[in-house]
């Protein structure tokens, strides 16, 4: 076992990390499993279901991107194992892999632009550099990008760390080098540039930092509107997986909507989702009788997370919080847009406990939720579909963003 | 001027006592913190505070008919500060929650006298808090909106 799952065991919890228990990463690449072939393009990059920098990830899916000093063509560094997360906006690096000096952008009183970035599950604390960023035959100038971990500003608020859970400023703290945050929307706080937002952005002096508002030219935000073409919203590709699983998984992360032959919409379903409220971004699933309201789809959460009460939960308390129904089972539900539109889908939960430990994808991975409301549509929803992501205020032939489409 | 320095740092810590696990009248204290305005209805078999907050989110923390706050939720754009909702309970949070990983969007702290789960995304989070053995009978956490 590892130390990650000692630690939550000894604390008597239950977390997602438990799954680490059945990956160790890496594997055979004999049993990895491959999309269906995509001509080599200049808006495709791989994107790889694998262990991740620390080798025990479980459905998380990365790829490699590289950063440069704005303007420069030589003082750049190409940085792997990052996290392609539909759930955030921007671009979010952790400086320990990187070695360029990149400065940091000033805030609207001249000190250092500093976020703390609030997960579900934790924050992350540093300041925000622009820089350009490549990815495939892509490229986006002088994006604010935020540097995590940077000791140049070792103190995090206490406003910051009141928001809770845990202290995510290292690779091992993090479970990746850094997350490119591609959802539907543009800005990760479009409210910061109107008023301030408690424990978000923040002015900084070396010794002390203050919330502040931030004009959104300057926040932390959705690289690929800044790419000069194929910049309308992604798609993500990945191939079907058998229930057993696989030791990884390679698909592609395609750039563009309907701008080229590789990213057309085709007979996809749009479904729009809300620009503000409380389930921005997110959809409504109908399942068991219950109109869920608070769901969403999200290639960074590494399981399907819901509640049903007949699904039996796993017995070990390794796997607490996870199903292991006896044989793998197919469920119905339906996903609905905020234009009303509704698909039906169909997905499997397997037995946690069964999974085999030297693989990192597993497309039955449930666990439970009691969150009122929520289903998470994370990466297993993502095997065998094609997912459009249509950014806001940005058109496709399909229709106007935001918007998914599966 | 010394007097009413002594008579506020006394206040502090009663302003600062937090609701999950405390009296109704700790709700008071969150509101104010979070410098949110508060709405109280009485149900069948609890109290409902709710405290909308300047930033859009909403927190609603529930007592039960002998007024201790036994359930808080949260549903909106930004995470509440949740070490000033939680009280003395964050400490046991924040350390059960400590592992490593690399879903940032899914969080399940589950303990015989604390349950934590939250859930979302960037702009959108929906969490809830409650004490398992407070809860009052014929409530059902998963009904609570």
């Amino acid at each position: 076992m590892r130390p990650a799952l000692l630690q939550a065991l000894r604390n008597g919890c239950m977390l997602v990390i438990c799954l680490s228990a059945i990956s160790c990463g890496g594997g055979s690449s004999l049993s990895g499993v491959s999309a269906p072939v995509i001509p080599p393009s200049s808006n495709v990059v791989d994107v790889v279901v694998g262990g991740g920098p620390n080798g025990n990830s479980v459905n998380s899916l990365y790829t490699t991107v590289t950063v440069c000093v704005p303007g420069s063509t030589t003082l750049c560094q190409t940085i792997d194992n990052i996290l392609v997360d539909t759930g955030s906006y921007g671009l979010r690096l952790l400086v320990s892999p990187l070695t360029l000096s990149l400065p940091v952008l000033a805030a609207a009183d001249g000190n250092a632009l500093v976020e703390c970035t609030i997960f579900v599950d934790g924050y992350s604390w540093g300041p925000v550099a622009a820089m350009d960023i490549h990815i495939t035959g892509e490229s986006a100038s002088s994006v604010p990008v935020q540097l995590i971990g940077d000791t140049r500003f070792p103190t995090v608020p206490s406003d910051c760390s009141s928001t809770g859970g845990t202290a995510e400023n290292t690779v091992a703290t993090f479970g990746a080098n850094g997350v490119l945050g591609i959802g539907v929307f543009l800005q990760d706080c479009p409210d910061c540039s109107a008023s301030v937002i408690p424990a978000f952005y923040y002015s900084c002096t070396s010794t002390a930092c203050t919330n502040t508002m931030v004009a959104l030219a300057s926040q932390v935000q959705n690289p690929v509107p800044f790419f000069v073409t194929d910049n309308n919203g992604t798609i993500i590709t990945l191939p079907a997986v058998v229930p057993g699983g696989a030791a990884s998984v390679t698909g592609s992360l395609i750039f563009g909507i309907d701008t080229e032959s590789n990213n057309q919409s085709g007979s996809q379903t749009v479904l729009t989702v809300p620009t503000s409220g409380a389930n921005a971004g997110g959809v409504t699933t109908i399942f068991n009788g219950q109109t869920l309201s608070a769901s969403f789809i999200d290639s960074g959460s590494n399981a399907l997370y819901f509640n049903d009460s007949s699904i039996t939960p796993c017995a070990s308390s390794q796997f607490a919080g996870f199903y292991c129904p006896v044989i793998t089972s197919t469920f119905g539900a339906t996903i609905q847009g905020a234009n009303a539109i509704s698909v039906p889908v169909t997905f499997s939960v397997g037995d946690a406990e069964t999974l085999s430990q030297s693989f990192t994808a597993f497309p039955g991975l449930a666990g439970t939720t009691t969150v009122a409301g929520s289903f998470d549509w994370g990466l297993p929803f993502f095997y065998n579909h094609r997912v459009a992501t249509a950014i806001e205020g940005f058109t496709t032939s399909a229709g106007t963003g935001p918007y998914i489409a599966f | 001027m010394l007097a009413g320095t002594a008579a506020i740092a006394m206040l502090l810590p009663c302003l600062a006592s937090a609701a999950l696990g405390e009296p109704e009248a700790s709700v008071l204290a969150d509101g104010a913190q979070l410098q949110g305005s508060i709405k109280v209805s009485d149900q069948a078999s609890y109290r409902l505070h709710e405290i909308q907050l300047p930033s859009g989110t909403l927190v609603r923390e529930y007592a039960g008919l002998d007024g201790t706050v036994f359930a808080i939720t949260w549903h909106g754009p930004y995470v509440p500060n949740l070490r000033q909702i939680l009280g003395r309970y964050f400490d046991a949070y924040v350390a059960a929650a400590k592992a490593p990983h690399a879903d940032h969007h899914h969080l399940q702290v589950k303990q015989s006298d604390l349950v934590v789960e939250a859930s979302g995304h960037m702009r959108a989070y929906n969490g809830h808090a409650y004490l398992p053995q407070a809860i009052p009978g014929g409530v059902s956490v998963g009904d609570l909106p």
